[in-house]
């Protein structure tokens, strides 16, 4: 069985890249997403593809960099670093052709070699400022 | 909108796009960033999209127009009585 940490940090990052095995593979059937940008969470297999298609549709030369893991028991806390080129609407922003750059922290429940449940948490207000979707405060 | 105070205190980013070419720069590295010039051509023209693809559709209305026609009519008189070399 592959590596607890692997099987995360593939999950996080091959979507980006159009491997959708990834997700067949290493999200349980009863997978559930808790992501701190939606209001309900994403459920099963299906419903994480659907995550994963909408922020790809937005950034389509997107790439997710698993920066730093940290494994207990059936968890894994992961820190990551998101950039792409914004070139498709998102939260009703028309694309605006800008590069940004966002971080974020996912804990992953592994089951069975597979992961169960993920709350992820990440810089939305960033990629808004980033956007010109929310001003971007004077410098003091 | 807030108060500018209010969203001062929270949103600043690590990151953000270059005015110029849209590349993301990390806030410690502005000073240093040299935007690439093919980027900052994609950068623009891809600003300029929505005029870019509205201009086949505005030249087209154009030479349907009365005073596209005679623009053309007058330009094809013109070449015709050019001397030939």
């Amino acid at each position: 069985m592959a590596d607890a940490k692997m099987i995360v940090k593939r999950l996080i990052e091959e979507p980006w890249k159009g491997n959708w095995d990834v997700i067949d593979e290493y999200a349980a059937p009863g997978y559930v997403g808790h992501d701190s940008a939606e209001p309900e969470p994403h459920r099963g297999p299906a419903g994480l593809r659907a995550n994963f298609e909408k922020y790809i549709a937005a950034f389509p030369d997107g790439r997710i960099t698993v920066d730093d893991q940290v494994a207990e028991g059936n968890k894994v806390a992961t820190r990551w670093t998101g950039r792409g080129t914004h070139t498709g609407e998102i939260a009703g922003i028309a694309p605006t052709g800008k590069e940004v750059t966002v971080t974020g922290f996912t804990i992953s429940r592994l089951e069975g070699g597979r992961v169960a449940e993920e709350w992820t948490t990440w810089d939305t207000l960033g990629m808004l400022v980033q956007l010109g979707a929310i001003p971007e405060p004077a410098h003091a | 909108m807030g108060e500018p105070g209010m969203s001062s205190a929270f949103a600043h980013s690590h990151h953000m796009p270059c005015a110029e070419c849209g590349a993301s720069v990390a806030a410690d590295q502005q000073g240093d960033h040299v935007c690439d010039p093919e980027r900052r051509l994609e950068y623009r023209l891809f600003l300029l999209r929505d005029e870019v693809a509205g201009f086949d559709e505005g030249l087209r209305g154009y030479l349907d127009s009365a005073q596209g026609r005679f623009a053309q009519w007058l330009a094809a008189r013109d070449r015709r009585s050019e001397p030939r070399s």
